[in-house]
């Protein structure tokens, strides 16, 4: 059959124009990259992410003589992300003149919900051996089905030199160790020290008198509250703070009871005691463009020295100290959100960054190695010194910060803020109350209740999951 | 007797069919599957068949994040749909002459369709920052105290002006495309006829566009309701979901850490397909009657 050059081209012409067309139908208003109905592979779009490439898959060989590569892949930690990377690149070439045949492959993937897509990506695509997780909060036992997910690590032997009452806590389940939590973190504000000098002012201890510091600072044109809330989940901070020391004192089971039997009443009056004053407080002593300032930004912001204070994770401090502050000392205190002292002497805390290993790795005995190695006291302080979170092993850190945070450990109790279930319709951010006008403390109290109660149906199958010895060793 | 093409044009265009079918029909079947079950997302985590146990849960214990999705949804898509295609018509209009310097208006006005949802986000992400971006500051300047994107009152509008604005150039060139295949024929009729040029624009012109108004508003108002990625970028749904359509929903739903739940995703995913699909061919019936032919 005789096909001219000009029909021949014409038909090219017509299968690309027919391609395009059909790409680009019910997609987007524009022929721009849309998303599909499958998960896609994350793009790292906020612009403290980092873009990478996937990473090679491990090598078969489990040990032995044969190249091994170990693909580690954790979240990007903000302005400490290049100490991060260096940390890890000390630690692993340590491990490597244990190992020769071993290379590790580290990838920070971006913050937040690009982090967990990345995340979620390289599991679902096998390219991944170990993941740094969270510490172990019901959710994150719901969310990754670790007994089934990760490696047993309760045989290694660098377990030992943890604080086994954190290993009981923020590693353990079903009588197994499945990660191995670094660090735990807690909820504290962080304070411009020569600001609060320059007007006398010491660290609060009720809420009356933080009330009054604030004033203070408002009555010399001063901003005395910074907070980043975009995304708004940077507000759960402040809603943990509030609920541990106004709303916790007066029903400590709550959420041990939410957890075991299924039974919570957000419309008591210390709940909306707790409404009532976050959102006092962010709307008379918060910068007023809060709610549009970019949370990667927040530490370098705050190292401006235009604040008094930050209510935020004890986990940005090394943040604040990689961004330089002008102001010469960094303090901290525990957030005086309830008229008693003692209740306010206790922080919210809650298990952080740990190393799990996929079950799926093609390298499991090395795998199981290479956190050992890390678990080690030596290579954990060094490690932490860069982090500064509250380690999970008895070491001391050094520095601005722990010196800071130090004082402030006497007593700690779990954060609600990973607290609730998968498909529990509460929001760790109270966001709708904090960001809009459109509810009063009280008709935002019935209407988490409603929510509660509404997505019953959905969470109601993971009560009876975690039991009352473990929800009370959680909690203690 | 004239040759025929023959099997051609159908080889020519398998590729582009095989692409569609696995980029496009398979992800949707497999969402459509993966709604009726309790997929995680993890591998060799059992998955079980629920039924439509993810559907009761969204109508019922969803109802009240699918009441306000749809909501913003729907001020999202009319709001974007009207206004991109009414402001393309008249800048179309505008530039189907011989003025000087309109192939680089039409080239300016088209970039932003280039650049893609992710560069045209995080421009305007730093163009509205609260604390020193251009926006921000010439509304200073003015005395407006603005925190467009951290604002509910005006978040959804912020991102419904970024959505227009990245969108206008890819509809205003259907709508030039679409005028210069009117006749000139016409006009001189109607300029016989004494018609002015307001009056050729609404009784010549606009009618004579119906092709192209069908295809840009199914694409504006499928775009609108299945998209998320500008969103993504500029506010995450934020704040206090005053931005969370349907689109960001599901993605918030499918991946967001604290409730990573992707078979109840698939299950919104499925409602929103229903609903596009319902929309679409409402429209489509609608506006292919008001087509004129010539």
């Amino acid at each position: 059959m005789y096909v001219s050059r000009r029909r021949l081209l014409g038909s090219l012409a017509l299968g690309a124009g027919a391609s395009v067309v059909l790409a680009a139908c019910g997609q987007s208003s524009a022929p721009s990259p849309a998303a599909t109905s499958a998960p896609a592979k994350p793009a790292d779009s906020k612009p403290a992410a980092s873009a990478t490439s996937a990473p090679a898959a491990a090598a078969p060989a489990a040990g032995g003589a044969g190249p091994v590569t170990i693909n580690v892949i954790a979240w990007n930690s903000g302005s400490s992300a290049e100490a991060f990377k260096n940390a890890m690149s000390q630690i692993n070439e340590q491990f490597k003149q244990k190992r020769p045949n071993v290379t590790v492959n580290f990838e920070p993937l971006g913050q937040g919900a690009t982090w967990t897509n990345a995340q979620m990506a390289r599991i679902a695509g096998q390219t991944a051996d170990v993941t740094a997780t969270y510490g172990f909060a019901p959710q994150d036992i719901i969310n990754f089905q670790p007994d089934t997910q990760f490696l047993d690590l309760s045989g290694l032997a660098s377990i030992k030199s943890f604080d086994q009452t954190n290993v009981a806590r923020f590693m353990t389940w079903k009588g197994k160790v499945w990660q191995m939590t670094l660090a735990y973190v807690g909820h504290i504000v962080w304070a411009n020290e020569d600001m609060l000098a320059k007007y006398n002012l010491k660290h609060p201890t009720t809420y009356a008198e933080l009330q009054s510091m604030c004033d203070t600072l408002k009555s010399n044109k001063e901003m005395p509250v910074f907070y980043a809330a975009k995304p708004q989940n940077a507000l759960n901070r402040l809603a943990s703070q509030i609920e541990m020391t106004v709303g916790r004192p007066k029903h400590p089971n709550f959420w041990a009871d939410m957890l075991v039997q299924g039974k919570a009443d957000f419309t008591t009056p210390e709940w909306i005691e707790s409404f009532k004053r976050a959102k006092e407080f962010s709307s008379k002593y918060f910068d007023p463009a809060f709610s549009g300032i970019d949370y990667p930004t927040g530490a370098g912001l705050f190292a401006t020295g235009k604040y008094a204070m930050w209510p935020e994770g004890s986990f940005s401090g090394g943040d604040i100290i990689a961004a330089k502050p002008v102001f010469q000392k960094l303090g901290a205190f525990n957030a005086p959100f309830s008229d008693d002292a003692a209740a306010n002497a206790v922080q919210p805390v809650y298990g952080d960054i740990g190393w799990a290993g996929l079950k799926y790795t093609k390298s499991p005995d090395m795998v199981l190695e290479w956190i050992d190695f890390f678990g080690q006291k030596e290579y954990f302080k060094s490690f932490m010194q860069v982090l500064q979170y509250y380690p999970t092993q008895a070491v001391e850190l050094t520095g601005p910060v722990p010196q800071a945070e130090a004082p402030l450990l006497q007593k700690t109790a779990v954060s609600k803020v990973r607290l609730a279930l998968p498909g529990m319709t509460y929001d760790n951010t109270w966001s709708e109350l904090l960001l809009s006008d459109q509810y009063t403390p009280e008709r935002y109290a019935a209407y988490v209740q409603k929510n509660f109660d509404d997505s019953r149906p959905q969470w109601q199958k993971y009560i009876g999951m975690f039991d009352a010895d473990w929800a009370k060793l959680y909690f203690s | 007797m004239g040759r025929t093409a023959g099997i051609w044009p159908y080889v020519c265009m398998a590729p582009a069919l095989a692409a569609f079918i696995v980029l496009e029909i398979v992800p949707a079947l497999g969402t459509s599957i993966f709604s009726l079950t309790d997929y995680s997302g993890l591998p060799h985590a059992p998955i079980r068949w629920v039924g439509i146990q993810n559907y009761i849960d969204l109508l019922t214990g969803g109802q009240t994040f699918l009441v306000r999705a749809l909501q913003v949804t729907a001020i999202f898509s009319l709001l974007v749909t009207v206004v991109q295609n009414g402001l393309a018509v008249l800048i179309a209009w505008l530039l189907n002459s011989r003025l000087r310097g309109q192939i680089s208006v039409r080239a300016l006005i088209f970039m932003p369709v280039v650049l893609g949802a992710t560069v045209n986000g995080l421009t305007w992400y730093v163009m509205f920052n609260p604390l020193g971006g251009p926006v921000t500051l010439a509304l200073g300047e003015l005395g407006i105290r603005a925190n467009l994107l951290g604002n509910a009152a005006t978040a959804l509008y912020a991102v419904i002006w970024v959505q227009i604005w990245a969108n206008l150039g890819f509809s205003m060139m259907v709508y030039l495309a679409g005028m210069q295949g009117i006749p000139t024929e016409v006009y001189e009729a109607g300029k016989i006829d004494g018609t002015s040029p307001w009056s050729a624009f609404r009784h010549l012109t606009i009618p004579l566009l119906a092709p192209s108004i069908t295809i840009n508003v199914l694409l504006a108002i499928i775009g609108t309701i299945t998209g998320f990625e500008l969103i993504f970028v500029l506010t995450d749904g934020g704040p206090a979901f005053t931005s969370q359509t349907l689109g960001m929903w599901v993605f918030n739903q499918a991946f967001f850490s604290n409730n990573r739940l992707p078979g109840y995703a698939a299950s919104i995913a499925m409602v929103q397909f229903v609903l596009v699909f319902a929309i679409a061919l409402v429209a489509q019936y609608y506006l292919r009657r008001r087509e004129a032919v010539l």
